[in-house]
C-alpha cells in the first residue's frame, strides 16, 4: 500500500514537473505578447511612483541649492541657463529627435522601461540621450507603447570612445552595476584624473561627441599592453525622468 | 484564507512595482531589496509547512519577478519554487515552532 502511495506521489510529481516545464516554454514562446499585457497596465502605475521619487530627488537638490551662497550662485545659474539653452539649440539642430519619460528600471540588470514604442517610430539599435547630451544607451527591445534600452553600464555594452583633449583612442565596456570601465588604452599615452570621456563614433553604434563620463581612476601595469580607467559617470539612472531617442 | 491570499498578492505585485521604481531613488539603501523574494520567503516560514499556498505564491513571486526583469521567463519562478519546497521540507522534518497564525 505503502509503495503504491509512494510510486504515485512520484508520479504526480513527475506530471506536476512537466506541466511546469510546459508552461514555462509556453510563456517564453508569447513572452512579447504576456510582457506587454503587463506593462499596459502596470506601467502607468510605476510612471507615477517613479515621476514622485524623482520629484523628491528634485526637491532635495532645490533645498542644497537655496542654501549654497547666493551670489556666487547667481552667476553660475546664468551661465548654466546659457550653456543649457545652447546646448538645447544645438541638440535639435544635430540630431532628429523623439523624447521620453522613464518608467521604470530593470530590477536585476542595466536596463530600463520608456513610453514610446513602435506606434511612436521607434525601432531597436536607437541610440538615447539625456538633455545635456549625455549617452544613456542603447534601445534592445521594442514594444507597441513601450522600449527597453540597455544603458551603457550593462555588461554587453561596449563601444569606441575618445578621452580627453588629446582624443585618445578607447573601448569603453560595461560592467554591469551601473559601472564602466575605459580599456585597450596604449600604455605610452598620457590619461588623467579628470580627463573627459566621450563617443568617438569610429565603430559606428553611436554618433560622434556624445559625453559618457570623466575618468576617475587609471590602472597601469607594466605586464599589461594596455592601461585600464574607470570612468566616474555623468548620468545618475535614479535621477533621469526624461529620455532623448535619435531617431 | 482566500481574502489573505489575495491581499498577499496585491501586497506582492505592488512591492515588484515599488521595487523596480520607488526604491531606486532611495539613497539610504546601497542595494535594492528584492522585496519580492523576502515576502515570498516569509510568507513560507510563516505558513504551516503542511499547507501548499506558500508554494503557488512562490510561483507568482517568480513569475512576477520575470516579468519585470529582462532575461528569459522561468529563472525567478524555478528559484523561489526550489527555496519554497525546501523551507516546506525543512520545516516539515526538522523544525517544531508553535505558528502564531496560519496563512
Amino acid at each position: 500500500m505503502k509503495a503504491v502511495t509512494k510510486k504515485s506521489r512520484v508520479f504526480s510529481f513527475i506530471i506536476l514537473a512537466a506541466l511546469l516545464t510546459l508552461g514555462i516554454v509556453l510563456i517564453n514562446v508569447f513572452q512579447k505578447e504576456v510582457r506587454s499585457f503587463f506593462y499596459w497596465f502596470s506601467c502607468p502605475i510605476q510612471k507615477i511612483l517613479w515621476q514622485t521619487a524623482t520629484r523628491t530627488d528634485e526637491l532635495k537638490q532645490e533645498n542644497q541649492y537655496l542654501t549654497s551662497e547666493i551670489i556666487r550662485l547667481k552667476s553660475l545659474e546664468d551661465e548654466n541657463k546659457t550653456l543649457r539653452e545652447a546646448l538645447n539649440i544645438g541638440l535639435e539642430k544635430e540630431y532628429n529627435l523623439s523624447f521620453a519619460d522613464v518608467i521604470s528600471k530593470d530590477a536585476s540588470e542595466d536596463i530600463i522601461l520608456i513610453d514610446k514604442g513602435s506606434k511612436d517610430g521607434i525601432s531597436q539599435g536607437m541610440n538615447v540621450i539625456t538633455a545635456q547630451k549625455v549617452l544613456v544607451g542603447k534601445v534592445v527591445e521594442v514594444f507597441n507603447n513601450y522600449s527597453k534600452v540597455m544603458l551603457i553600464y550593462h555588461k554587453k555594452m561596449s563601444f569606441d570612445v575618445k578621452i580627453g583633449q588629446e582624443e585618445i583612442n578607447a573601448i569603453a565596456k560595461g560592467q554591469g552595476n551601473l559601472n564602466i570601465i575605459a580599456g585597450l588604452i596604449p600604455q605610452e599615452k598620457k590619461v588623467f584624473k579628470g580627463d573627459i570621456v566621450s563617443t568617438s563614433g569610429l565603430e559606428g553604434v553611436f554618433p560622434e561627441g556624445l559625453l559618457v563620463g570623466k575618468i576617475e581612476e587609471i590602472t597601469k601595469n607594466d605586464i599589461d599592453p594596455f592601461q585600464t580607467a574607470k570612468i566616474e559617470k555623468y548620468l545618475n539612472v535614479s535621477e533621469i525622468k526624461n529620455v532623448f531617442i535619435i531617431l | 484564507m482566500i481574502k489573505k491570499g489575495l491581499l498577499l498578492i496585491i501586497i506582492l505585485y505592488f512591492l515588484i512595482l515599488l521595487q523596480t521604481s520607488l526604491f531606486l531613488h532611495l539613497n539610504f539603501l546601497k542595494l535594492v531589496p528584492n522585496a519580492a523574494i523576502i515576502l515570498a520567503i516569509t510568507v513560507n516560514v510563516l505558513e504551516n509547512p503542511k499547507k501548499r499556498f506558500g508554494i503557488y505564491f512562490s510561483l507568482l513571486a517568480g513569475f512576477l519577478l520575470d516579468i519585470f526583469s529582462s532575461h528569459l521567463i522561468g529563472l525567478y519562478m524555478v528559484i523561489l519554487l526550489v527555496i519554497s519546497l525546501l523551507l516546506k521540507f525543512i520545516f516539515k522534518r526538522y523544525v517544531r515552532i508553535p505558528f502564531v497564525e496560519e496563512i
